[in-house]
């Protein structure tokens, strides 16, 4: 298990939820994907690439092909997949592992330029899974079957988040998310990381203070945001298929 | 009172109980035989850590940033067993026992790190300790535990 990575370009998307109906559409992904190779970046995915939480292998079958030739495309050129794990796939760890093209890891601590960068999934500061994590498997499993009903409920879900954070004052995070995420972001930044990137809360977004900075880069099949990192320099753009990855819009929370 | 004593005193604390403590360079942060029961992380800056061996003062090892020190008298009661110098301007996490768990609690990725940590410095004592059996400066059943 190496958590320790050197990369000078990488992108980072997460929560691609691969087999779950929320998340149609993975023609797009893989567009992305070559295009990070052709200009040379190494990707990481960070958590929740598959869901089986949600979803059953069947659902998610039928994309591992893809999967595979796409590493098998990066490690041609010599560029790297990372995978870190979330907690809609951590039953498919030893499946995801066993594909040799791809490191996989539970976290990853980045080295870039001269920036120490900690890329994680997240879901071990979601207080409704640290509180109860029996129930909270069950409620997303429960959820799921709403989803396959009415995939559009998520979103739903999503802007209710936002609306319940617009009532609490003191709540420094990114929109959306609960404020234990940004108290996990200075709890690592305190020992010595510049930057954190999470995913989880499917909430994109980026807060920049003076002493560190913090990105999340939500789900790119709800809304295809990446972290790109050039040297140690992290921007969180919206990717668009025209423009290369590294003159893309800039996303704000 | 030392200075780290003063400074454990009057530092800034963080969420999970941690202080954050700042040392100049030269500054020495923790004193061979000493009783410590606090570990530390390096928030920005960079540690040596020596000992006098026979009248003279042996080098044993650098740590920088996101890297930790000072864990074995945390972890076992012991006396402190080497100097620790400050080796430019350097802000540190200091974590007692109890703010360990603390810490374990509200960042978990720690305590992965602290494993694999201790599981590289087993790893190099054990090549070590190999080499010398093969140079015959000690025997198999020296090492035995």
């Amino acid at each position: 298990m190496n958590t320790e990575v050197r990369s000078e370009r990488m992108v980072v998307i997460s929560d691609l939820h691969i087999g779950n109906p929320f998340c149609r559409g993975s023609e797009d992904l893989w567009l992305f994907i070559n295009q990070a190779r052709e200009e040379g970046y190494d990707l990481c995915v960070n958590g929740d690439g598959f869901d089986i939480m949600q979803t059953s292998l069947l659902e998610i079958i039928a994309e591992i092909p893809m999967f595979i030739e796409a590493t098998q495309r990066f490690n041609r050129q010599n560029n790297q997949i990372y995978y870190t794990v979330g907690n809609h796939d951590l039953p498919l760890e030893a499946m995801i592992a066993s594909n040799k093209g791809v490191a996989f890891c539970p976290f990853m601590n980045l080295h870039s330029g001269s920036k120490r960068i900690r890329i994680e999934h997240g879901y071990l500061y979601d207080p409704n899974f640290v509180k109860n994590p029996e129930r909270y498997e069950r409620l997303v499993h429960l959820a799921g079957h709403f989803l396959k009903v009415a995939p559009n409920l998520y979103k739903l879900w999503m802007k209710y988040e936002k609306f319940k954070n617009r009532n609490e004052t003191d709540h420094e995070g990114i929109p959306g998310e609960p404020r234990e995420f940004f108290s996990a972001v200075k709890e690592i930044c305190d020992r010595g990381f510049d930057s954190v990137i999470f995913g989880h809360t499917h909430h994109p977004g980026s807060i920049e203070r003076r002493d560190f900075s913090y990105y999340n880069t939500g789900s790119f099949m709800l809304k295809p945001y990446y972290a790109l990192i050039n040297a140690g320099e992290i921007k969180l753009c919206q990717w668009e298929k025209t423009r290369s990855l590294g003159e893309q819009n800039l996303c704000k929370s | 009172m030392s200075k780290i004593d003063q400074d454990l005193m009057g530092g800034s604390m963080t969420a999970s109980g941690c202080k954050k403590l700042n040392f100049s360079s030269g500054q020495q942060i923790i004193v061979d035989g000493d009783f410590g029961e606090e570990m530390f992380i390096i928030s920005s800056g960079s540690v040596e850590v020596s000992k006098v061996l026979q009248g003279k003062r042996v080098v044993l090892g650098h740590f920088g940033r996101g890297e930790f020190f000072g864990e074995m008298s945390l972890l076992e009661g012991v006396p402190r067993s080497a100097d620790v110098f400050a080796k430019e301007e350097t802000q540190l996490l200091s974590i007692s026992s109890g703010g360990l768990l603390l810490k374990i609690r509200r960042d978990p990725t720690f305590a992965l790190e602290m494993l694999q940590s201790f599981s590289g410095k087993l790893r190099l004592a054990n090549e070590r300790l190999g080499r010398e059996i093969q140079k015959g400066n000690t025997s198999e059943s020296d090492i035995n535990l």
